[in-house]
């Protein structure tokens, strides 16, 4: 369940800022690089939004076209920071 | 004697053949590789047909091919019309038709979904691919380009040209319609590199990393500069800004130019700027928008030893002003004064030359006034005319370039950029054109009238605002509007809000009143930054 949150989440934030990937997620194409919704200004507005949803904040490592290339390994990355900074019980 | 841009190149591959010309991740080419495959591009363009003149658009993001494209067809006796790589299919094919381009230089990624937007007949009548496995994938008769590349250059090649023609058409945007052609002869190509080498020092010596497009005038200047000085210029296409710092390191460079959202996301500390060893980066030009005072100091901070260049210019007359770094602590806000070899003039609504403190229109004198529009007489008309204050005995007075820059200047002739006369945006660095997004707003079938305004943003310039009217008894579905805009515009074109209105302000004579619409807009933008809390 915990899972879903987070994907639905980030997928919600990716919508509101790149209208394309909803339709791209329809079509069923995952990357948002190779398709170009995401260049470096979306980037960092995506970082933006993402360390104010979840109260994380994003490593200079942690900055990686594998990491942002999907909604999928978007919510591992985001995943694992919350891991690290809530360590017991959420 | 060098007066076509690819004698530049020749001269340069003379003096240092064997030095580092052209990097793109691990190619490399020196300049005797760069010169002699621009040359075999050359001869391929001719044998395709090409007569002297006519244009070739080079569709490709920053890459070797992309630079060898330009120079080949310089050497072709060609017009070079780089296309910016993230331009929509009916962008290209605008640019395409309106100057009639004869070839066009692409990859077959590039290529597929223009397929459908390119006319049965007319431009382009062929096409070249730089991917080398590409197959047979066009209707059009295809060449391959590396082959050209590969080719051998008899001696004796015979130039067409002379300085004064047409070397190069870059697009850009006004105030209203489509983008429109800016015609650089290679006279105003090589007067700016050789302006821009002067005041920035640059010698063999400098590595540029060039991360400005080859359709912009300061981007091409990159490119211009460095085979001109024997400099080399590393391409790179960063997603991330540690990328850039990365390369920065990697590569040793020494010259880095710039646009506001890249100074932005360079000063974000995900990028390593501040921790970075840049023993050789010896200076950073911004242009394409004012750089924000608090984004300056972050990258002076960041970059102590590294000297600042603030420039202005517009691709009209290529090159304007720059502020040298020694001022930038005395005139906060200044775009400085004009580049070498160029006389820039403040002339009122009367048309007399405005004292300090005085606002009135930037006019730009000198070697980079451009050639205007492509097909546009009218238009140049209103842009170049002849100089207001000519000296006596001159029959026809040389053209000079009205910038539409508002700007005054102080008590030593330090020039303050004030305000635009028209409705041009500015964002993201590029010039955008209200009408063009407005177009595309009404085009949805979502809303009855749309108006786009720029207000001031921190990172980029300008943001975009679309008011929209409703259609009669219904509402806007702003989701499926802001879907739409996204499937017909790039990124930088599309609205960073849209505000549903009933009506809009509107002049006596029933026009939109921009100036009274852009007030509404900062308005609501003061007050939702000021209603916002800190997440």
């Amino acid at each position: 369940m915990h899972k879903t949150t987070v994907v639905e989440r980030i997928q919600n934030q990716v919508f509101e800022l790149f209208p394309l990937a909803r339709k791209q997620a329809i079509d069923g194409n995952l990357s948002l690089l190779d398709s170009g919704i995401l260049d470096s200004m979306g980037i960092l507005e995506l970082v933006t939004a993402l360390e104010a949803e979840f109260g994380i904040t994003f490593s200079d490592e942690d900055m990686t076209s594998e990491a942002f290339d999907s909604i999928d390994s978007l919510a591992a990355l985001v995943e694992s920071k919350l891991a690290l900074s809530l360590p017991a019980e959420s | 004697m060098d007066f076509l841009v690819h004698h530049m190149l020749r001269t340069t591959a003379e003096r240092f053949a064997d030095k580092e010309a052209l990097v793109q991740g691990t190619r490399r080419l020196t300049f005797a590789e760069f010169a002699s495959q621009a040359a075999g591009v050359a001869r391929g363009l001719r044998e395709a047909g090409l007569r002297r003149g006519e244009r070739v658009a080079v569709f490709l993001e920053a890459s070797l091919e992309q630079s060898l494209a330009i120079l080949g067809i310089s050497q072709a006796g060609g017009v070079f019309v780089p296309i910016h790589h993230s331009l929509f299919p009916h962008q290209v094919e605008h640019i395409l038709s309106d100057c009639d381009v004869t070839g066009l230089i692409t990859d077959s990624r590039k290529l597929a979904p223009l397929q459908e937007h390119l006319p049965a007949e007319g431009a382009p009548r062929w096409v070249a691919l730089c991917d080398p496995d590409s197959g047979e994938v066009s209707r059009l008769p295809q060449y391959s380009f590396a082959e050209w590349c590969a080719g051998e250059v008899a001696s004796g090649w015979q130039d067409w040209r002379i300085g004064r023609d047409l070397a190069a058409i870059l697009y850009t945007s006004g105030s209203t319609g489509k983008p429109k052609g800016v015609m650089l002869s290679h006279e105003n190509l090589l007067a700016g590199a050789a302006i821009v080498s002067d005041y920035l020092h640059i010698t063999s010596a400098d590595r540029t990393l060039a991360v400005l497009p080859f359709s912009f005038d300061a981007g091409l200047n990159q490119l211009m500069t460095g085979i001109a000085q024997g400099a080399a210029v590393v391409l790179q296409d960063a997603l991330f800004a540690r990328d850039i710092v990365r390369a920065l390191q990697a590569e040793q460079i020494t010259g880095l130019a710039g646009v506001p959202p890249l100074w932005n996301l360079l000063v974000q500390p995900s990028s390593g700027l501040a921790r970075a060893e840049l023993p050789h980066l010896r200076y950073v030009t911004n242009t394409g928008g004012a750089l924000p005072q608090t984004v300056l100091r972050r990258l002076r901070e960041a970059l102590p030893a590294t000297q600042v260049y603030l420039m202005y210019g517009l691709t009209e007359a290529f090159r304007s002003t720059y502020l040298p770094p020694e001022e930038i602590d005395r005139r906060p806000g200044s775009i400085g004064k004009a580049i070498p070899n160029t006389e820039i003039l403040i002339v009122n609504d009367e048309g007399r030359p405005c004292g300090p403190g005085e606002p009135g229109e930037l006019v730009h004198h000198g070697p980079t006034v451009s050639l205007g529009y492509w097909g546009q007489p009218e238009l140049t008309a209103q842009v170049l005319r002849p100089h207001p204050f000519p000296p006596p005995g001159l029959s026809n007075p040389p053209l000079v370039c009205y910038s539409g820059d508002l700007v005054q200047s102080d008590e030593e002739g330090f020039l303050y950029f004030l305000a635009r006369r028209d409705n041009q945006i500015k964002s993201s660095g590029f010039r955008i054109s209200p009408t063009e997004i407005e177009e595309v707003l009404c085009r949805s079938g979502l809303v009855q009238e749309a108006a786009v305004v720029g207000v001031p943003h921190e990172a980029l310039g300008q943001a975009i605002v679309a008011y929209v009217r409703p259609l009669e008894g219904s509402e806007v579905d702003i989701e499926k509007l802001m879907l739409f805009c996204a499937e017909n515009l790039p990124r930088h074109m599309l609205p960073k809000s849209v505000e549903v209105r009933d009506t809009f302000p509107k002049t006596s004579s029933g026009k939109i009143d921009y100036p009274a619409l852009r007030r509404l807009a900062v308005a609501s933008a003061e007050g939702s930054a000021a209603g916002r809390a800190r997440p």
